[in-house]
């Protein structure tokens, strides 16, 4: 059989195999094994243990842990109610305040827990009963914290990201930096087409919106309780642009804050609560780190069987423009979103999508931003659509058909900034290249 | 007797995940504990850096088995929920193949492990630690793993249903 017929091969066999709801990891392990053993044998598989150990053992990885622990203490806080009631007493004045306050939440928030459903549900339990209050259609109440929820995977500290990073061997501190610009104007986008849906809408149905109003003690009450955790978030982005310290170490350092922080500023004295906070860390991180190990043998069966070089030699000589490549790895990155959860998406497609990728001259941090949003995308979309499901499960009295009518309009903003950013690639790598200098290919 | 086995079961991978979550906690404290000493003190740190990444790996691996038993690893289910009372075949069927990957991970772990033991391996650092101790999780970790797919399977067909429970009956 040549490379290209076993590649064929495996990937039908891997979609089956994760059909049967296998976990991801041990699917990709099932695959891993048994192509290595029928093509090369038992002595194949016999250094698989060593190698599995040897995957987990980076220092690197450490970060992945250490912002889920983070991203955790902070979402069983109450932080991102009080992050969103500050950003409404702040911004209850301007045009679609609420809606662009629960997405200033989302932004900020998924900085400090780079996770998208965890953003989702802490920010929309209080965001959306809110703006339903006040008169906001449900479609745009529930799609745009379905969208918010997103940017917590683009905009740093992000676990995707360092997986990705992990991935491909890229700096993570690079990738995070890369994140930044992307994640402000796809959220400024977010908030836009909100203001001109709900003045749209007001129009139409000649609503007014009510709006309380707060006092400045109002609006410097909350300030206390939210300051910290942006602190410890601007902290570590200094830390990671300054070079200070490494993105494991300034994570590891952050989670430790983090905790410390959501036990002192609400109380929670309680041992229970917080050896919960580090059950679900250890429950998530575990999950990741599995797919993390099993992937590993996925690359390193890929590669023993020459898919990854056959695959790169076969695209280069098909020889084909390159942004007609770009747009069929984003067609493919697309759907497999619409099924994988974005860490499977990245640590199965990055050994052999990059050095495709990287060949046709495209830069692999500005590939990073463009493969994230398209994450992003998977999760607001069925079937798997994480974000979708968490929004239905805070929000039972709106139909998911709703939610998801309310989140395709920012399926589109997310589709158009891929096209925007692939047109301008500078936007991506503009801040990495002024802070860090430009990356020697 | 099935119950009383699925009792030890538990037991196991809740006493496997404490150490693992007390694992996680440790990597977090001596990290902050390096950068103070790396960056406040401006000192040297020996033991540290090897320390926290194998205690990410023993979180990892001893964690496994209650994740598995809490249903927390990541699958795509739509197939399966579509099956209705259909479901344990598949359910069946992904148990095989996860055991097929996991007996050959928890075979040649031990392989590893005993090889590491006996002729007494180092780590390949200044601290050098015999490689054994972090090799430990992952024969543990695996060996858990490996018997709770096995009850998994005994259970879908004697009585067509899982032995996993909900993430809130755990630890």
């Amino acid at each position: 059989m040549s490379p290209l017929e076993i590649a064929s091969l495996i990937f039908i066999v891997t979609i089956l195999v994760l059909a049967t709801g296998v976990p991801i990891a041990f699917g990709l392990g099932f695959v891993s094994v048994t192509f290595i053993f029928f093509f090369e044998g038992l002595d194949g598989i016999l250094g698989m243990g060593e190698m599995f150990f040897g995957s987990l053992s980076e220092f690197t990885l450490i970060a992945i842990p250490m912002f889920i622990l983070m991203g955790t203490a902070v979402s069983s806080s109450p932080t991102g109610k009080d992050l969103y009631k500050a950003l409404d007493s702040w911004l209850y004045k301007v045009p679609g305040g609420l809606v662009i306050a629960n997405l200033g939440a989302c932004t900020i928030f998924s900085a400090l827990s780079g996770s998208s459903p965890a953003t989702c549900a802490a920010i929309g339990k209080m965001g959306i009963p809110e703006m339903q209050k006040k008169g906001y259609p449900d479609t745009i109440a529930t799609g745009s914290i379905a969208a918010g929820g997103t940017l917590g995977i683009l905009i740093p500290p992000s676990v995707t990201m360092i997986v990705y990073g992990v991935a491909t061997e890229t700096s993570i501190g690079r990738l995070f930096i890369a994140g930044v610009i992307p994640g402000i104007i796809l959220s400024s986008l977010f908030m836009l087409w909100s203001i001109f849906y709900i003045s749209r809408y007001n129009k139409k149905n000649n609503i007014k919106t009510v709006t309380k109003t707060y006092s400045l003690m109002d609006k410097l009450r909350l300030l206390p309780k939210v300051l910290p955790f942006m602190i410890i978030v601007m902290t570590i982005l200094y830390i990671l642009y300054g070079g200070l310290a490494t993105p494991s170490e300034a994570s590891g350092v952050g989670a430790l804050f983090c905790l410390v922080f959501v036990v002192l500023i609400y109380k929670m004295w309680d041992i229970k609560k917080i050896w919960n906070i580090l059950k679900s860390s250890m429950r998530e991180s575990t999950m990741i780190m599995m797919i993390i190990g099993a992937s590993a043998l996925f690359s390193y069966a890929l590669s023993s069987l020459y898919i990854t070089q056959s695959m790169a030699e076969w695209i280069a000589v098909l020889d084909v423009n390159k942004w007609v490549l770009l747009a069929i790895v984003n067609v493919f990155l697309l759907v497999a979103g619409f099924f994988l959860p974005p860490v499977a998406v990245i640590l199965m497609t990055a050994p052999i999508l990059i050095p495709i990728i990287i060949s046709a001259g495209f830069d692999p941090y500005w590939f990073a931003v463009i493969l994230t949003i398209n994450m992003e995308i998977g999760l607001i979309t069925p079937p798997v659509g994480l974000n979708l499901y968490v929004i239905n499960g805070i929000t039972p009295n709106v139909s998911l058909s709703t939610i998801l009518r309310g989140a395709f309009p920012f399926v589109l903003i997310m589709m158009f900034s891929i096209v925007l950013f692939s047109i301008f690639p500078e936007i991506v790598t503009w801040l990495p290249n002024k802070m860090l200098g430009e990356v020697q290919q | 007797m099935w119950n009383g086995i699925l009792k030890i079961n538990k037991l196991l991978s809740n006493v496997s995940a404490s150490i693992a979550i007390i694992m996680l906690l440790l990597a977090c404290i001596v990290v902050t504990e390096m950068v103070y000493i790396r960056y406040f003190l401006q000192g040297s740190t020996v033991w540290e850096t090897e320390f926290i990444m194998y205690s990410i790996v023993a979180s990892t691996l001893l964690g496994s088995p209650y994740v598995l038993l809490t249903q927390g690893h990541v699958k795509i289910d739509l197939v399966p929920n579509a099956m209705g009372n259909k479901k344990w075949i598949l359910e069946l069927i992904s148990s095989f193949m996860s055991l097929t990957f996991v007996s050959v991970l928890t075979f040649t772990s031990w392989e590893y492990f005993i090889e590491a033991y006996t002729n007494n391996w180092l780590t390949e650092t200044v601290w050098a630690p015999p490689l054994w101790i972090p090799l430990l999780s992952l024969v543990i970790g695996m060996t858990f793993l490996c018997i709770q797919i096995i009850l998994n399977i005994c259970s879908l067909i004697a009585f067509k249903k899982c032995v996993f429970i909900a993430h809130e009956e755990g630890l």
